[in-house]
């Protein structure tokens, strides 16, 4: 299983535009062709007008397979033609979940509206192996005691290698200060900081919004 | 006046650290020379663990006869020698405040509590002053009905420039989206974009929370 992660960024006075024309076309052709989308965001921190978007292939093979048959459809390629203009950059990395990751080929069930948060740890070469042990004896059950909402944990395939991606969720920005605050007494939290902060050189977070067609709410 | 606005990568695991000796060791010496600090802050999104600062000067010369004095006093000599084990990268820019800027142009607000701070870098198309004077225009009146407020408006004056940076202080993450929600649903917000908008070519924000010893809280 591999997870597609595309990062466009948008003219900022056409954003609007380029998301109303994915919900009203774009989905459903990319269905159409096998897509499965996980989740579709907009950017809050960093570079804005940012659209993110996630998608779900059994493997690379049947990525390549059905995105090739979906760019040879007209209806596509009009949709294409459309946007262009809309798109200033495109970036994308495949990623594979850890075995833990509440996200697989399909998203986890979320209830009501959140605010999603993207963190990426880029790690010294040979410690990300660790990191994604500790993570699923200590992390887990250390969130769960700290009500962190993880959605997915993931480990980089093509793009930046050693670099763990981690999608949170939250109910509102002040609830995950407050959280996160509260983790500063927690024995598992503070080990998995001492171990940790040996093996990450660069730590980087986003806030993303999630857009009215995500299936990630 | 101009500020000197500065960003020092911190190794993930040496934070705490600096942030307990650089106000015991480093910041007096600085102020013993005139240095004017405005504000300190660690990144919450984006590249974390990053230290931003903001200094005031009355120009280049005054930043520089400072920066000569401070550099050296052998006390400073001494705190310096910990800097190689703290930081890896440093950046430094300088902003100039435009004249409806609060930051750059006379005493600061004092506030009780901490508060989140945003620092918003636009790369603008065509004239920044032309996008100043419109947003003087346009954008400030609509301003004044949120409760939060915009305390710094530059342009930038080395490095990447024909960028303006806008620095906000937000009672908290939660304010801010609302205070987001209320703009983009008034027709004066959304004339003032009508005009501004298409100057804007990139939108870059961060968000960052005071440290203890930041004159800005």
């Amino acid at each position: 299983m591999v997870i597609d992660e595309r990062s466009y960024t948008l003219d900022p006075m056409q954003a609007a535009d380029y998301i109303a024309g994915s919900r009203d076309s774009g989905q459903a052709l990319q269905r159409k062709h096998g897509a499965r989308l996980l989740g579709a965001f907009l950017t809050n921190t960093g570079i804005l007008n940012q659209y993110v978007h996630l998608w779900a292939w059994n493997d690379p093979k049947e990525r390549e397979d059905k995105r090739r048959e979906r760019d040879a459809d007209p209806d596509w390629k009009a949709y294409v033609a459309g946007g262009r203009g809309r798109v200033l950059a495109q970036q994308d990395r495949l990623m594979v979940p850890t075995d833990f990751s509440p996200m697989q080929m399909t998203p986890p069930a979320v209830s009501g509206k959140g605010i999603y948060e993207r963190r990426t740890y880029t790690f010294r070469p040979g410690q990300l192996a660790g990191y994604v042990a500790d993570f699923r004896t200590t992390a887990i059950p250390a969130f769960k005691r700290a009500g962190f909402e993880l959605i997915g944990l993931f480990t980089v395939d093509i793009g930046t290698l050693n670099q763990v991606i981690i999608y949170l969720r939250w109910k509102g920005l002040d609830e995950r200060m407050r959280l996160f605050a509260a983790t500063r007494d927690d024995d598992g939290f503070k080990q998995l900081r001492a171990a940790n902060f040996e093996r990450i050189v660069q730590q980087e977070s986003h806030i993303l919004i999630p857009t009215e067609f995500s299936p990630l709410t | 006046m101009m500020i000197d606005a500065r960003t020092y990568q911190l190794y993930p695991n040496r934070v705490a650290d600096f942030l307990v000796d650089y106000p015991k060791l480093g910041l007096p010496v600085q102020q013993r020379h005139g240095a004017r600090l405005q504000g300190y802050f660690m990144t919450i999104s984006g590249t974390l663990n990053q230290a931003v600062h903001y200094w005031l000067y009355d120009g280049a010369g005054d930043r520089e006869a400072t920066r000569k004095a401070f550099s050296s006093d052998p006390d400073w000599a001494n705190y310096v020698k910990t800097n190689p084990d703290r930081f890896y990268r440093q950046h430094t820019r300088f902003l100039v405040p435009t004249k409806f800027s609060t930051m750059g142009n006379g005493p600061l607000p004092k506030w009780e509590r901490k508060g989140v701070y945003e620092e918003r870098s636009y790369i603008i198309r065509d004239s920044v002053p032309g996008y100043a004077a419109t947003f003087e225009k346009l954008a400030l009146p609509v301003l004044k009905k949120i409760d939060d407020p915009m305390i710094g408006f530059f342009s930038v004056d080395t490095g990447e420039i024909n960028q303006v940076v806008h620095i906000w202080r937000w009672q908290s993450l939660d304010a801010r989206l609302a205070a987001h929600a209320r703009l983009g649903a008034d027709p004066d917000w959304a004339a003032y974009r009508k005009e501004n908008g298409p100057r804007v070519l990139q939108q870059e924000t961060r968000l960052m929370q005071p440290v203890d010893f930041s004159p800005m809280q």
